[in-house]
This record gives C-alpha cells, structure tokens and sequence, in this order.
C-alpha cells in the first residue's frame, strides 16, 4: 500500500470521530414552529437511499505551483447508495458508496469510487425536507492504466419532496473536493473537485 | 447504535481492502487529464486514411492526406490548401524553411509545386530526371532532391532501379549507376555526409554532387527502411528485419527490436523522466503485423514495453498499439509529434517540456 493510503485512512477516521462529537454536542436541529412540524425522524430510525444523476468535473488545482489547470473531463455519470442511521432526532451519522464516471476530452474514461462516512441534518417542512449534510472518506480513483486513492470531503445538501411516510424524492447537490497527494512525484499534487447534481430516492426503514 | 457500529466497521473493512488493492501510477491522475487535448480535433475526413506526409513551413503543418491540408502550429481545424492540381494526390513534401515543396502524383503524371506560405510558384522542371518517375521529395543540409524510380512496363509497377536528384532541373543524380531493386527509403544529412538507404544498403558520400556510393560496412538488418541522423558519423539505420544498426564512424552495430517487426520510421524525441528516446514506427508488411511504434533507449538500445516515454500505456493501447505507422514528424519547437497511420488517420501527441500528453486524433 503506497503512503496517501494511510493518509486517507487517517482523514476516515478523523472524519468519523468529528461526526460523532459532534452528534453528541449538538442539539436536537428541529424548528418546531408554527413553519416547521415536529421532525419525524427520531433516533433509532434510519434511511437507506439510492442516487443517479449527473457528475461534473469543476476544479483542477495544481498545489506544487498554485495554479488552475483544466480538468478537461466531459458531463458523466454520478450514483450512490447510502445508509444513515439516527443517533438523535433530525440528526444521522452514515455511510455511503457510490461512483462518478465521465469521458475526457482524449477519450480516456474517470472513474471515482468514493467510500465516505457521512452526518446529515433533517430539516423538516412538510411535505418537504432539507438535508444538508458533510461527509468524509477515501475514494478509488482510476484513468485508463493509472489509479490512486485519495482522501475526500463532499458538501451539500438534499432537497426532498415526502412522497409518504416511507418514502422521500428529490435533488442532491454536492461539492466533490479530492486532494490528490503523490509522495513520489510532487509535482503531481492537486485538487480537484466536481459537482454532483442526482435524483435521490431515500426509504424510510 | 449497534447498527450504526457495523455499518462502521464494514466501511472500514471494505476501505482497507480498496485501499490496499491500489497502486498508483507513474504520473497524477488530474495532471494526466489536464495534460490532455481533444483525442478528435474535428478533421473526421482524416479518420479513415493513410497520412503520406507531415512537414511545417512557418506558422502552419501541411499534411498530405489525399489532397493537401494545412491548420495553424497554435491549433484549429485542418483545411485544404487552395490551388493544388486538380485530381492529384500529395504524396511527399519536403522545405528548406522558407518555402514548401510538394509531390503530386496521379500515377500516371507527377507534378513539383513550391508553396511560400500564401501562393504557388511556377512548378519545378524535372526534365532532369528523363522517364524515372517521381517518388519522394527529401530536403537535407541545404538542397532540395527528388527521389525517383523505373519500371519495366506499365503493367509492372515494381521499381527496377532508382536514384536521387537535385540542381536545376534535379539533372543531378547522386548515384553515379542507378541501384537496381527498390526505390530509395531514405536521405539524411550528418552535418559531414549524406546517408541514403536502398534495398539492404547504405549508401554515403556528396549526393548533390552525384557521389553516393555503398558503404564499405553494412548495417545487415534487411532492407533498409529509415534512416535518422543524430549527429556527426552518428546515424540510426530501421531495417525491415524489425532490427535497427547505429552507426558510428567506424561500424555498424545492430539492435534487435522486435523480430516480428517491420520497422518503418525513426524520429528521437524528448522522454518522459528526462533524456530522449528514439520511436521506431512499425508497420505490417508480408507477414509483419502493425505494431505502432518502439520506444528505443539511445543509451543502451533497449525497448520501453510500458510505453510511458512519450504516453501512457493505456493511452498508446487504445490508439495506435495495433496501428501501422508509416512516417511520423516531430516539431521539437513547438513540441507536437505526428503520427501518419496507415487506414486511421493522423495522430499528434503534445510534448509540454515534462510531460508527454498522449496522442490524440488530429
């Protein structure tokens, strides 16, 4: 296993082990007003759900010179199926595996693997929900013959229509940021970063 | 939290095993991408054909595919250059650095047209070269030669015997009795002596003084396909025996590069990692399978089977492993390397000063 494997470990379990503090010190994010209903979710419940949708490739930052080069990947593929479990009302800690994939512009196909650990805040105004989540992982990466794994930090939110009472529809948007550190070729060292935008089905369990 | 503490622990589990199962590559995954140029640069009239030739005279390459095309060395789209004959196709091309001479060929009748970047001059006379037919033109130290051939009879295309001519009229022959068997391959200049290959040998001496004449020494790699210079009493000679010979001064030394080969073209350009490397192009021929190219080291002659010197492996496989190539042209100004293919088109590959960008489809 090359260096940056343990790198990405370490970020995995850093990630979880903020997610969790942080679940134990926040409060309970409900707004129950005269707006918002009282959060159906408590503790104990969880959700599975299944994404598909669009994957666009948005940052290429060279950390050796500081500069911005082009990604030069095309509109892809992005999915993912995620499980999250309550461990307070209106607030889930989880994990989630899923996969962009998208042509570049000399014909060679990106493929990313992310395997992230996940916390997300249910914001509940019925039928509507607002899911802001952050997530943290390692991700498989692949281009033609080349390969790595990397650590990853996505961004973003779900915005969920309730369908029923087990079922929830709508749009995931979320910012991809993958740090991309090669031990033996510095000057290989980047950032990149995509956009996911996906049609998300989560089921109530 | 029982549920959340297994679906914890198999996360990590399923992590450590893709992490472990990795190994990275020899060049970053976002810098390979950012390296990358369109693999089609829009000239689908090219996909499906044979490149003869890729020359640059100024700010443009010209390419023989059929007709004559050109596009700016900064980029853009390939068009054809106005003015060429009628139903004729560019088969050869050749500059001094001021002025594009090309070879027109229908089969039957030849033609030397001089380009100067914006308009055609008064065709070249060849009266110098009586019946032989034009086969090639080659530019080495400072003339301009034009390499013929003869046949028996029409119904015969096979060349009987060849020559190379320059001067006014090219009147000149560089083989004092023209060698029979073939045309002439190659011409190159050392910056001392002219090298020419023919059948199984190399020729050297004043070529624009008709004084060619057989090595003494022999490279003994077969017929003798390209010929690449790379410095004073310092030539690289491809054989048809899929070998190459260096010559040094003194003698011939042969490399085998790959048996099942038929070697086609030699052009050194910069490596990745440093120094240079020389690509043999390989094409099929008789029994010979296309094999794209060779990455040659000049230091020890040894092959690069990963192909990382000037692309990536996954890249070469998927456009020209299994293509022949019968010429390739690098422009070490500006950096970009062409690849003539036979029945897929013209490729180039980008060379940024470190890195190599892979080839793409011109």
């Amino acid at each position: 296993m090359n260096r940056p494997s343990f790198r990405a470990i370490a970020v995995l379990a850093v990630a979880l082990a903020a997610s969790a503090a942080f679940a134990q010190e926040s409060g309970d994010p409900t707004v129950d007003s005269g707006t918002f209903r009282t959060n159906p979710y408590e503790s104990g419940d969880a959700l599975l759900s299944f994404r598909l949708g669009a994957g666009f490739g948005l940052l290429n930052l060279d950390l050796s010179e500081g500069s911005f080069d082009e990604l030069n990947l095309g509109p892809g593929a992005a999915f993912s199926l995620s499980y999250m479990h309550f461990v307070a009302r209106g607030f889930a800690l989880g994990g989630e595996l899923g996969g962009l994939v998208a042509g570049s512009i000399a014909g060679r196909t990106f493929f990313a693997a992310p395997l992230v650990f996940r916390a997300s805040w249910h914001f509940v105004l019925s039928p509507f929900e607002i899911v802001p989540s952050v997530a943290a992982g390692a991700t498989l990466q692949r281009l033609g013959e080349l390969s790595h794994v990397d650590p990853i930090v996505r961004l973003g939110a779900d915005w969920l229509w309730r369908q029923s009472a087990d079922w929830g529809l709508g749009l995931r948007t979320e910012l991809w940021l993958i740090p991309q550190f090669y031990l033996d070729y510095p000057d290989s060292n980047r950032l990149g970063g995509f956009l996911e935008t996906t049609l998300t089905a989560t089921y109530h369990l | 939290m029982k549920h959340l503490a297994r679906a914890t622990l198999a996360l990590a589990l399923l992590s450590a095993v893709i992490l472990g199962a990795c190994t990275a590559g020899p060049l970053g995954i976002f810098e390979s991408l950012s390296l990358e140029t369109p693999v089609d640069n829009g000239t689908e009239a090219f996909s499906g054909l044979t490149p003869n030739f890729v020359v640059r005279l100024g700010a443009d390459y010209y390419a023989g595919v059929g007709t004559l095309w050109k596009r700016p060395v900064g980029g853009g789209a390939w068009n054809p250059v106005p003015g060429t004959p009628d139903g004729m196709l560019a088969t050869s091309a050749a500059t001094d650095g001021s002025a594009l001479f090309v070879l027109f060929t229908d089969g039957d009748s030849s033609v030397v047209k001089e380009w100067d970047g914006s308009a055609w001059a008064p065709d070249l006379a060849t009266t110098g070269i009586g019946t032989m037919k034009p086969d090639a033109l080659h530019y080495a130290d400072t003339t301009l030669f034009l390499s013929v051939g003869a046949t028996d009879t029409e119904a015969d295309p096979d060349v009987t015997s060849a020559n190379i001519h320059s001067g006014l009229g090219f009147a000149t022959a560089a083989f004092a009795t023209a060698p029979t068997g073939g045309i002439v391959k190659a011409l190159v200049h050392d910056s001392l002596t002219y090298y020419s290959a023919h059948a199984d040998d190399v020729y050297s001496g004043d070529a624009d003084a008709g004084g060619l004449t057989t090595m003494a020494l022999q490279p003994a790699i077969g017929t003798v396909t390209a010929l690449l210079a790379r410095g004073a009493d310092v030539v690289v000679a491809a054989g048809a025996s899929g070998s190459v010979a260096v010559w040094d001064g003194s003698a011939w030394t042969p490399h085998v590069i790959d048996s099942a080969a038929y070697l086609s073209d030699l052009v050194e350009v910069p490596a990745h990692g440093g120094g240079t490397v020389i690509l043999a192009a390989a094409r099929g021929f008789g029994t010979k399978v296309a094999r794209g190219y060779y990455e040659v080291s000049p230091l020890d002659w040894s092959v690069n089977e990963d192909h990382d010197l000037v692309t990536t492996t996954t890249n070469y496989q998927t456009t020209l492993e299994d293509l022949g190539i019968v010429e390739c042209f690098w422009d070490a100004a500006d950096g970009i390397l062409f690849a003539c293919t036979v029945g897929d088109g013209l490729w180039s590959n980008h060379w940024n000063g470190t890195s190599w960008s892979g080839w793409n489809r011109e």
